[in-house]
């Protein structure tokens, strides 16, 4: 199959009985072409989505580290072709609706839900931060050192990252990012749960409004050469040669280490002075020392 | 300037001025790039793909503040950065002094058409070491716009807001096929985020002639006119606002509001809270109208607001005080 784009009309058929699984919902009707005139086969990401519901099948919240920088090496876009949201609604409602019941169904759902844990309806259609598909693209657009997905994938294991930081704009500054990763990590390499994450960004953001971080640590960006590259390699992409080690993403300068450091040592002071809720600042250890 | 910065900053305005905009090294012509609007329309150009632009700019501080400042301050530098919130894409450039002028710096951001979509800001900020505090901001100059051709021109009724197209319902152009089952209708809102659009119905007898922009209309032609308008264009507004307020959010922590994503969505809300909240500043008048909108009786109160503000923006109240003083002049010469 490939991919098309799907009309914003069609938001208003997503029933509850469609998110319950129990309605059958045609929306062919609200089909259209891709707009920007090229065939991008599914075949890859139906391959990856596949996969990741058999290595994750007690714990789907778990394989969005596994599966982000997979999807994003599967589905090769342009930041302006993954800006339509079109084509993420087509992907959530008839490509892959049955990824998003997997992941996204809860099956602890409160009394009071008459869905019964359904899906919302912003997995299936919805803000790029919501929707299943998109926020896993986005944040190994993002997150990822250049052709290094690494980044990406740590970042997705700690959900308040794709649903704080990923929103603000300091996350499209790459050395605030990368920095904010590697004060989140921990030395055993994983990275710190949840709190410490809002904290951070919270204070990298109000900081900002003061401090310029483009004067402080410089990016040269992105190639868009390496991006044409990467994109027509994608025929050539063998999706199952990359379930144990991490694909390659485009081949653009990866951020340059003096620049991280300089966003690391910012963020150590702001992170030392910030309160963390839900721990009284006496009481804990310094997060810092750990790291430093 | 805020008010939340902890040290001095400029007094003096910093302003950034777009000289030239390159596309593929062919320079765009100057009619679409305004400066007093401070926008740059690159649809314009974008019937033909193009790779990368060269958006040259100049940035002006105040000279004789800036040379006082010299005492206190060092290290003065001005970056120019073009954001993107679509695709998430972030440009910066530190911009060279001009030796020759103190408070000038010139430089060029190049971005990617494949990094951008639908609208991009390019701002500047002055920054120095103060207080031995390097690259704090001591001056902002108002943002620039640019708008590619991934969104479609603003409209004529809903003042630039939104676009509106005729197209007909009974016979739909493609890919809008759902218009069909509105046919008895005499326009459709379509709120795609990305696009959103009025549609009004020509094949619905006689609306075409009725709404276009003529001269010489009879009174009761006239009034009609008037009021046809201005009723569409206040039932749209009403349904822009409730689709724009569920795009917004409060946040937990800071019970500030969060605004929307597109810009078009801002401009609705800027344009009808005033309205609705006239003694709150814009911020807060988001975040009264979020709360009641999500109580289950403070719903109707916001809509209570929305329905007298949505018709003064359409200017409804005005166009039928005048089309009944237009008809019943004309019934009075009957008479």
């Amino acid at each position: 199959m490939i991919l098309c784009e799907l009309d914003y009309e069609a938001d208003r058929r997503v029933s509850a009985a469609f998110r319950m699984r129990s309605e059958n919902v045609d929306f062919s009707e609200f089909r259209v072409p891709f707009r920007f005139g090229r065939d991008v086969d599914l075949a890859h990401l139906r391959t990856v989505m596949d996969e990741a519901k058999v290595r994750f099948p007690d714990n789907p919240a778990a394989s969005d580290a596994w599966l982000s920088p997979r999807m994003h090496a599967a589905l090769r876009l342009t930041r302006r072709e993954a800006s339509v949201s079109g084509l993420w609604r087509f992907l959530g409602l008839v490509f892959a609706p049955d990824y998003v019941w997997w992941r996204w169904w809860n099956s602890n759902p409160p009394d009071d839900d008459v869905t019964r844990g359904a899906p919302k309806k912003e997995r299936f259609t919805g803000p790029d931060y919501k929707q299943a598909l998109a926020r896993l693209w986005w944040m190994a657009e993002l997150f990822r050192d250049g052709p290094d997905y690494g980044p990406a994938a740590k970042a997705m294991t700690n959900q308040d990252i794709p649903n704080n930081l990923f929103r603000m704009d300091i996350a499209h500054h790459r050395p605030t990012v990368q920095a904010a990763i590697a004060v989140l990590s921990k030395p055993d390499g994983s990275l710190m749960g949840g709190r410490e994450a809002n904290a951070i960004a919270k204070a990298a953001n109000s900081a900002a409004t003061t401090l310029i971080v483009d004067t402080i640590a410089r990016d040269a960006g992105l190639d868009s050469s390496a991006r044409e590259r990467w994109i027509a390699e994608a025929r050539d992409y063998d999706a199952t040669r990359y379930f144990d080690d991490l694909p390659a993403g485009p081949d653009d300068p990866r951020v340059p280490v003096a620049e991280v450091e300089k966003m690391r040592t910012l963020m150590f002071e702001l992170f030392k002075e910030v309160p963390i809720r839900g721990k009284e600042k006496s009481k804990t250890e310094d997060p810092v020392a750990d790291v430093a | 300037m805020r008010e939340l910065f902890p040290y001095d900053t400029l007094i003096g305005d910093v302003s950034i001025r777009i000289e030239e905009v390159l596309v593929d090294s062919r320079s765009l012509p100057a009619r679409f790039v305004d400066r007093d609007a401070r926008e740059v329309d690159v649809r314009a150009v974008e019937s033909e793909r193009w790779e990368e632009a060269e958006i040259r700019v100049e940035v002006t501080g105040p000279a004789a503040e800036l040379q006082e400042r010299t005492a206190d301050w060092s290290d003065t530098d001005a970056v120019a950065v073009l954001e993107c919130g679509h695709s998430h894409t972030r440009v910066s450039v530190v911009l060279e002094p001009d030796h020759d002028v103190l408070g000038r710096w010139q430089g060029s951001v190049l971005v990617d058409r494949a990094d951008v979509f639908g609208r991009a800001s390019v701002r500047a900020s002055v920054v120095a070491t103060v207080e031995g505090s390097a690259n704090r901001l001591v001056g902002e100059a108002e943002a620039w716009s640019l708008s590619f051709d991934d969104d479609l021109p603003p409209s004529p009724i809903i003042t630039g807001t939104i676009k509106v197209q005729w197209t007909s319902f009974k016979e739909p152009d493609e890919g809008l096929d759902y218009l069909k089952r509105h046919e008895a209708d005499a326009f459709y809102l379509h709120l795609d985020p990305d696009d959103p659009v009025v549609y009004l119905n020509s094949s619905f007898e006689g609306l075409e002639p009725l709404l276009a922009d003529r001269r010489n209309r009879t009174r009761p032609d006239k009034a009609l006119h008037d009021v046809t308008r201005s009723n569409i264009a206040a039932d749209v507004w009403m349904a822009l606002f409730n689709a724009c307020v569920e795009a917004a959010e409060i946040d937990e922590d800071t019970k500030l509001p969060i605004w929307p994503d597109r810009p078009w969505q801002k401009a609705v809300l800027d344009s009808l809270l005033g309205r609705m909240y006239p003694d709150r500043s814009h911020e807060d008048a988001l975040v009264e109208a979020l709360e009641a909108h999500n109580e289950p009786d403070g719903a109707a109160a916001v809509q209570e607001r929305l329905i007298p503000a949505a018709s003064a923006q359409a200017q409804r109240p005005r166009l039928l005080r005048s089309s009944i003083s237009a008809l019943s002049n004309t019934s009075d010469e009957e008479a």
